[in-house]
């Protein structure tokens, strides 16, 4: 009877304890484009929490990115894997672990996750992550994997169109529409102002269809051009060019003081008025405080 | 219109048979917001025919809106509010072309936008004759106001620049009716006192004339409205 109710206790403990670990792994890069496929860095976390009593070693038991696959994390581990070495986890500990990378090159790729990066199409990586006793991962029921999903997006955008550019004040507005067909979708774009065949300037990229490229020159003629991007990052074939002629424009104070306005700026020429304001202010303060 | 409508409930709400109540407890001030239409008249200054602030800024009337704070200093008969406002005015357009060049004309309209953003704030003192709104439930107070106005003003040009700040000093007064909005709904005023502390809230119109001109200066432009008289509304709330 003794020896049943201690096989009981040292069956169920351990499931108890393992029952509270779990663990789930996010990156904070979801999508990366072509030209980080072959040569990537991307940022991520394992957030756990670890059941307190434990039924293993905490000194020896690390979390590990075990495999890279584009199916779920089940099934058999590749030969090939990323491992992560880090301070083991203790018991009990919440938080996250460890704050690192997985880097990987096209050559990665190819060997640990089976994907090349000259495809077309997007593909998903899912890595995943398993608490390991040295070699050995722990298997106790209850135990979560984490898993997280990086995007590689292969596909390119359309070229887009200008359709017009106005003249700025050493400045040019661009407007475009985007383009039809390619690959990927057109999420974000910029205009490059050239001179010479060399970029000048650009504007910032922009999910609107149109922008203000400045720094330029007034009286010069600039080629202009639209790139679009995809979601991921991946430029476009450059839209046909266009040239603008950056020219000056006056503004409203400009015109202003051009025909002759005689406002100076500044803190007003009639500066009893601001006193006076004070002066009220005062005087009703020392009228309300008489009984 | 309104004003006879108002009127028109003030004198039903006042027959000669209803005792004077208890004498209310002192006012302590109001808070305001108030609504106007706004056209700077910075055009006036010039007499060769230039518009600098139409041609760029436009002819469409702005919109302005105030918020003011004040303390009651006389609560006898009628009561006088001293106090401070500030409000917002923005105007936007678009700069023209200077030179004809690169297949624009000069003084052609041009992208890029311009823009003159004005904080004006005053200190003021307001008589309103409300002494029969606690004692005879009269719903309607008629109101001046006087005020010292500065307006905060700074353009914006190309880009996005700031071309110029400054301030402009002036005057206005104001005369107003308000319209007890208690009156209609009692019950809902009373828990509104017990909850916040308002005592009474009021709709209003208001026609203020203001010059704001640096009082004459020949150094300053007219920053007051186009308009003699702007006429305005709002909401208050006595505590």
């Amino acid at each position: 009877m003794l020896r049943r109710a201690a096989l009981l206790v040292s069956l169920v403990l351990p499931c108890a304890a393992a029952a509270q670990t779990t663990a789930s792994m996010s990156f904070s890069t979801s999508t990366i484009d072509k030209d980080q496929c072959g040569n990537a860095s991307v940022p991520f976390a394992v957030n756990f929490t670890v059941g307190t009593p434990a039924s293993f070693d905490f000194s020896t038991v690390t979390f590990q990115v075990r495999e890279a696959k584009t199916s779920d994390c089940s099934g058999t581990e590749n030969s090939d894997y990323f491992v992560l070495t880090g301070t083991p986890v203790t018991s009990g500990a919440t938080g996250t672990y460890p704050p690192a990378s997985v880097s990987f090159t096209a050559n990665d790729v190819t060997n640990k996750v089976g994907l090349t990066c000259n495809e077309t199409a997007d593909q998903t990586i899912t890595f995943c992550v398993k608490l390991m006793n040295g070699g050995t991962e722990i298997t106790t029921s209850g135990y979560t994997q984490a898993s997280g999903t990086v995007t590689v997006q292969l596909g390119v955008p359309p070229k887009p169109t200008i359709t017009s550019i106005q003249a700025g004040d050493k400045a040019l507005f661009v407007y475009w529409q985007a383009g039809t067909g390619g690959t990927a979708s057109s999420e974000k774009f910029s205009a490059t102002a050239k001179l010479n065949g060399n970029a000048v300037s650009a504007c910032p990229r922009t999910s609107a269809t149109n922008c203000r490229i400045d720094g330029l020159q007034n009286g010069v003629t600039y080629t202009v051009t639209v790139t679009a991007y995809s979601s991921g990052g991946n430029p476009s074939p450059e839209s046909d060019p266009m040239s603008g002629t950056a020219v000056p424009v006056d503004d409203f104070w400009s015109l202003y003081k051009k025909d002759g306005g005689r406002e100076a700026g500044g803190c007003g020429a009639g500066g009893a008025g601001a006193l006076a304001l004070l002066g009220v202010a005062a005087a009703l303060r020392r009228v309300r405080r008489r009984p | 219109m309104i004003a006879p409508a108002l009127l028109a409930l003030a004198l039903a709400e006042v027959p000669g048979n209803v005792p004077p109540s208890s004498e209310p407890p002192p006012r302590a001030g109001s808070f305001e917001i108030f609504f106007a239409g706004y056209s700077p008249n910075i055009d006036s200054e010039f007499h060769n025919g230039a518009t600098p602030y139409a041609t760029t800024l436009g002819t469409g009337r702005g919109f302005t809106f105030h918020v003011s704070g004040a303390k009651t200093v006389y609560d006898k008969w009628g009561s006088v509010d001293v106090g401070v406002s500030v409000g917002w005015f923005r105007d936007t357009g678009h700069g023209v072309y200077a030179i004809t060049s690169g297949g624009v004309t000069a003084g052609g309209a041009s992208p890029e936008t311009s823009s003159l953003n004005v904080i004006p704030t005053a200190v003021f003192g307001t008589y309103r004759f409300d002494w029969a709104v606690d004692r005879y439930n009269v719903p309607v107070v008629p109101y001046t106001r006087l005020a010292l106005e500065r307006y905060n003003w700074w353009v914006i040009g190309s880009g996005g620049k700031t071309m110029q700040t400054g301030a402009t000093n002036g005057w206005s007064v104001g005369f107003g009716l308000a319209l007890l909005l208690d009156w209609f709904d009692r019950s809902l005023s009373r828990e509104l006192q017990r909850d916040t502390g308002v005592r009474h809230t009021y709709a209003f119109v208001e026609t203020v004339h203001a010059s704001v001109n640096d009082f004459g200066s020949n150094k300053s432009w007219d920053m007051s409205d186009k308009q003699p008289w702007t006429l305005g509304g709002g909401i208050r709330f006595d505590f």
